[in-house]
């Protein structure tokens, strides 16, 4: 369950990132965030990810109240996390396997189950003939769905990820979309945040709209 | 890949900048060293004479003798009597002015004298102090006529040696900064260019233990590499100015005082160096969350 409660962010005075944010998503709900550049998805993320801390408000993330976490509780909250930025954030100098292995090494995982598992996400994101390339030699559609596959391999109780589809077409958007709804269906709630309109409307899911960092409109 | 070969060409540069400057630190110190021990073996050389009276009899000479014998602070005495003190003065003069060889009246005041060699103990200033003491002593003996520490002489002598020394810790003081300096701009280069890599790894739940420990091995391991290249610099140009000084300037056996690291320096150097690595990695980190908080 994800809950935000009169939350406030804000990086100078005048302006609010987020403002007056009152929400709650349910675990393993699949929820598509909608809005322009700007109306504060980013900023949503980062606030969900604990990479940002709120100007006010309360924000909970499953048993984790984020407001009062510390240094060390950190690590273990950020392990039950899926993330898929919007830049892919992948290691360059290591292969898909090994970007896509990270969340379970970082976990301390026995590397035969940790090879068993990238196999599994990477055929799952089409991906399987990858394995020992380099990020470099891949597609940006390639790069995106390496980042998909490193966020679901820990099969994480919540799982983020910014314009997951940006770089795909139709068909394999569907596909990862696909993807994202079984990984929901295993109890993990989806948040995802996209431009594509059609897309959200195929799939008839719960939608949070946010315009200049507040909620503009909630459809289920 | 690309990334791949950048990382090795940053490791590269860092292991050759900070080997060079190790490379520096380590001759430097190896060069204080040496000129500091050759100051001392030559300053070891301290002697007085002992005058006695011209016309003294053998009686006062063996009471001398063996006071100065029975004296804790002298190694050895070596008794130059009257003839054998003209003689030399001769021999020395002689060349000179030859006239003075034939002044009977004038070679009667060279007085017989013991040169007295001291124990070398300690410090070169507290070897002179504790001879100008006993200087003052001995003059007071029956017998003698007067002493000379030489003391003008091992006084300057040991105040050069001094200024020396002075001068090496001033120089190696700015040098071991400078190294903090090159160790430190090395490390933050290093640490700051995977900066996107710390950030991955924390998003992905890593511990600052699991994102620090291998830079911490790779950081120490240049470290460790560098040190390990300049003592083999180092090792390499002492071998030959042994050689150089052994070959070409024999006669000052240079190459016989000479002295390389001892174990015991090179492994207090070696944890010195990877100290230094350990607190700059640390502090770099500190300084890298802090930039991006900021």
């Amino acid at each position: 369950m994800i809950e935000f409660s009169h939350l406030y962010k804000s990086y100078d005075k005048k302006n609010h990132a987020l403002k007056d944010i009152n929400l709650k998503i349910d675990s393993g709900e699949f929820v598509f965030l909608m809005g322009p550049s700007g109306a504060g998805k980013s900023t949503f993320f980062k606030m969900i990810t604990a990479y940002d801390s709120p100007t006010s408000g309360k924000i909970k993330v499953g048993s984790f109240d984020l407001n009062s976490m510390k240094e060390k509780d950190l690590a273990s909250y950020r392990r039950r996390l899926g993330i898929v930025f919007q830049d892919f954030k992948l290691l360059p100098d290591r292969t898909v396997y090994e970007n896509v292995s990270l969340p379970l090494r970082v976990q301390k995982h026995h590397e035969t189950f940790v090879r068993k598992r990238a196999t599994e996400v990477l055929e799952l994101v089409g991906l399987a003939e990858k394995f020992d390339q380099f990020p470099e030699f891949l597609s940006g559609g390639e790069q995106q769905r390496t980042a998909i596959a490193r966020a679901i391999i820990h099969q994480p109780g919540v799982l983020i990820a910014d314009e997951p589809t940006g770089n795909l077409d139709p068909e394999m958007s569907s596909k990862i979309i696909d993807v994202f709804e079984k990984v929901c269906a295993q109890g993990t709630t989806v948040v995802i945040a996209t431009h594509d309109h059609e897309l959200v409307k195929r799939k008839n899911k719960k939608t949070i709209e946010l315009r200049n960092g507040s909620v503009f409109q909630m459809s289920l | 890949m690309k990334e791949y070969k950048q990382k090795s060409i940053q490791r590269v540069t860092a292991v050759s900048i900070i080997g060079a400057t190790f490379s520096v630190i380590l001759g430097f110190y190896l060069l204080s060293k040496n000129i500091s021990h050759i100051l001392s073996i030559w300053g070891e050389a301290n002697k007085m004479i002992v005058y006695l009276y011209s016309d003294g009899d053998d009686e006062l000479r063996i009471n001398v003798e063996n006071r100065l014998k029975s004296n804790i602070q002298v190694e050895k005495i070596e008794f130059v009597s009257k003839e054998q003190a003209i003689s030399d003065f001769n021999a020395q003069i002689s060349g000179y002015l030859s006239g003075l060889q034939s002044d009977k009246a004038l070679l009667q005041v060279i007085p017989p004298y013991f040169e007295v060699y001291l124990k070398s103990e300690g410090s070169l200033e507290q070897l002179n102090t504790r001879a100008r003491i006993l200087a003052g002593e001995i003059k007071e003996w029956l017998g003698v006529e007067d002493v000379s520490t030489g003391s003008l002489w091992t006084e300057k002598y040991s105040k050069l040696s001094q200024s020396v020394n002075t001068f090496f810790i001033f120089i190696g003081l700015i040098l071991f900064g400078l190294s903090f300096f090159v160790v430190s701009s090395s490390i933050k280069s290093n640490l700051f260019q995977r900066a996107k890599e710390i950030e991955i790894l924390e998003m992905i739940g890593a511990t600052r233990f699991y994102i620090q420990r291998p830079i911490f091995i790779e950081s120490l391991g240049i470290i460790a590499l560098a040190f390990l290249l300049a003592l083999m610099a180092n090792s390499l140009l002492f071998y030959y100015f042994n050689s150089f000084f052994s070959a070409q300037l024999s006669l000052l056996n240079l190459n016989q005082v000479f002295q390389f690291l001892s174990v015991l320096e090179i492994l207090t150097l070696f944890l010195i160096s990877i100290s230094m690595g350990m607190i700059v990695t640390r502090w770099t980190f500190s300084r890298l969350y802090r930039y991006r908080n900021t």
